[in-house]
């Protein structure tokens, strides 16, 4: 079998076994990026010349960490030292980060050879990736259909084959929505699980980095190498890290899992209920017990989030200004007008929007009203899932409430492009870990379900997922491209 | 409350962005029904509730004081457009 089409597991076995070099696996990906990435588009930068180089210095080590010779690629919002890091943004075209984050040293050192960097809705804000001032990434079921966003070039990219694994952001569900979209693995951890740092900011409260994968088992291989606590991350969780590896093929028999009646209403398409509903009785066939629960405040969750990720963001990318890095308007007159003009030249219309919004919502007017309210649901909605917590250890819904939709059908309905996110939100409003998986197809296109854990209970989700997935075949089949 | 585009023309000063006029007339349609949709969170009874503003209980975060090594000035000067004798450059102040 060809090197591009194997897990980061395989691919770990065939180079400690001798059956494939760092170079060969490294040219397999390249030839087939270069073979699809024309259709999927889900690179914005590649770096083939210093991956075949890494790969050739890898081959003659004998002593390597567990990624030897591994390809992966980044969400592009992610720093690489000396390889461009835009966030799909006008803004940052030219930007070369001059220091790695600390996820992607992480990879670095463990052997992982970096490919390039993947496309994204810019700054991280949208759910389809139309909104990347680049182009658009086209989702590898049907080229017609967006593959969801933020980190659609990342589960695009997986999801052809184009890379074993990336690794990208989700601060409202931009890690699962679009892994359901494009039937890939996604996980989310828990806010302060893995590091921030390096990672350009959306929204501080709610951000968090994780894995884009075939499989669980690679999920949780990669975790085991980026969790943990970071000193340069004021944020990042001083708990241990357990290995996440010894959480699969463990029984569930007797996990108690809740399904919230609000993730299942009106907007979720009918034959996605049905899809989960299959999945609960798979579960039940395994052992685990089932029983509906309520998070009340969830229906809220949407809106709270909106204000809070608009607030945050609009502080955040006060720092885009164009004098240290980025577009940089050479006529202005004056400081005032450098720093709008090159705002203005530099952003796109989401994140002026969002930006507008951000600044509204903080005025001295409105910062009870909206931000402080919108804080208070937050902790209704934390103590939802707590409550719910104290006699469950998961809680299952569809991760997205229909399958891809197609290309420009949503990106002048703002609302409902938003809505996209309205099952994934609540997770990061409650700083939550949670996986999307495959659990179905419905007229071709993949569809993913959503198992959300206790706070860094990242184990409990990988050993539910990975059983699921032992008993089905969604996460081997793959789209066809028409090219071999 | 509802969006003008002198509205959004006040949250773009703010905000520091300059904005061409169709944009601020789009935007003040664009963000009016997206309010209304935030409105919903108005309706919630908070009464009681104290805001959430981080989730973990985090507190001071300490670390050795030890000195790592950091780009040089001319490494970190490397993404501006524009510089003069060591330092980032910018129109006039005052």
């Amino acid at each position: 079998m060809s090197a591009y089409k194997l897990t980061v597991n395989q691919l770990i076995n065939k180079v400690n076994n001798k059956q494939l070099s760092p170079s060969e696996i490294v040219e397999s990906i390249l030839g087939r990026i270069e073979k699809v990435d024309g259709r999927i588009r889900a690179f914005i930068t590649l770096t083939g010349d210093s991956a075949r180089n890494q790969a050739k210095q890898a081959g003659n080590q004998t002593e390597a960490g567990v990624l030897k010779g591994i390809p992966y690629a980044l969400k592009d919002n992610i720093c690489t030292n000396a390889v461009r890091t835009t966030c799909a943004s006008k803004m940052l075209e030219d930007f070369i980060p001059n220091y790695d984050a600390r996820v992607a040293k992480k990879l670095k050192n463990a052997g992982g050879i970096l490919i390039g960097k993947l496309n994204m809705d810019e700054l991280a804000m949208g759910t389809s990736t139309e909104l990347s001032a680049f182009f658009p990434t086209y989702n590898p079921w049907d080229l017609t259909r967006v593959p969801g966003g933020s980190s659609g070039g990342a589960a695009a990219a997986v999801a052809a084959d184009e890379i074993p694994f990336a690794l990208a952001t989700d601060t409202g569900g931009s890690i699962r929505q679009p892994a359901s979209y494009c039937g890939v693995v996604g996980l989310k951890p828990t806010y302060g699980r893995v590091s921030r740092w390096g990672v350009a900011a959306l929204a501080s409260s709610l951000d968090q980095v994780g894995v884009l994968a075939k499989n669980v088992e690679d999920a949780a291989i990669i975790m085991n190498i980026i969790a943990g606590q970071d000193s340069l991350d004021s944020t990042s969780a001083d708990l241990p890290v357990p290995d996440y590896t010894s959480y699969l093929g463990t029984d569930i028999k007797g996990m108690k899992i809740g399904v919230p009646r609000q993730f299942f209403q009106k907007n979720v398409a009918s034959e996605v209920k049905a899809k989960i509903d299959q999945a609960l009785k798979k579960y039940e066939e395994l052992g685990a017990i089932i029983e509906e629960v309520s998070l009340p405040h969830s229906e809220h969750a949407l809106a709270a989030y909106y204000t809070i990720a608009s607030a945050e963001a609009s502080t955040n990318l006060a720092r885009l200004d164009g004098m240290r890095y980025g577009i940089n308007d050479l006529t202005a007159e004056n400081i005032e007008d450098m720093y709008t003009n090159n705002r203005g030249l530099g952003l796109g219309p989401e994140v002026k929007r969002r930006t507008l919004f951000g600044t509204f919502i903080l005025g001295s007017c409105n910062y009870e009203t909206y931000y402080l309210q919108a804080l208070k649901i937050r902790r209704l909605i934390q103590q939802d899932f707590e409550q719910v917590f104290q006699n469950f250890d998961l809680i299952i819904s569809p991760t997205t409430p229909t399958t891809a939709f197609k290309i420009g059908s949503q990106v002048h309905e703002l609302l409902d492009l938003y809505s996209n996110d309205m099952l994934t939100v609540p997770i990061n409003m409650a700083g939550l870990p949670a996986i999307s998986i495959p659990c179905g197809f419905i007229k071709g296109l993949p569809i993913g379900m959503q198992i959300i854990g206790k706070p860094f209970a990242e184990g409990s989700i990988i050993q539910a997922a990975y059983a699921f997935e032992q008993n089905t075949d969604y996460h081997t089949q793959k789209p066809v491209l028409g090219v071999k | 409350m509802g969006f003008s585009s002198q509205k959004v023309e006040q949250l773009a000063f703010f905000s520091s962005l300059s904005l061409t006029e169709e944009e601020k007339e789009r935007f003040a349609q664009e963000l009016n029904p997206f309010l209304k949709c935030v409105e919903q969170i108005r309706q919630v009874n908070t009464d009681n509730t104290q805001p959430l503003i981080h989730i973990l209980p985090n507190h001071n975060v300490f670390r050795p004081d030890e000195v790592i090594p950091s780009p040089g000035q001319e490494e970190m000067l490397k993404n501006a457009k524009v510089t003069a004798e060591g330092y980032y450059k910018v129109p006039r102040i005052m």
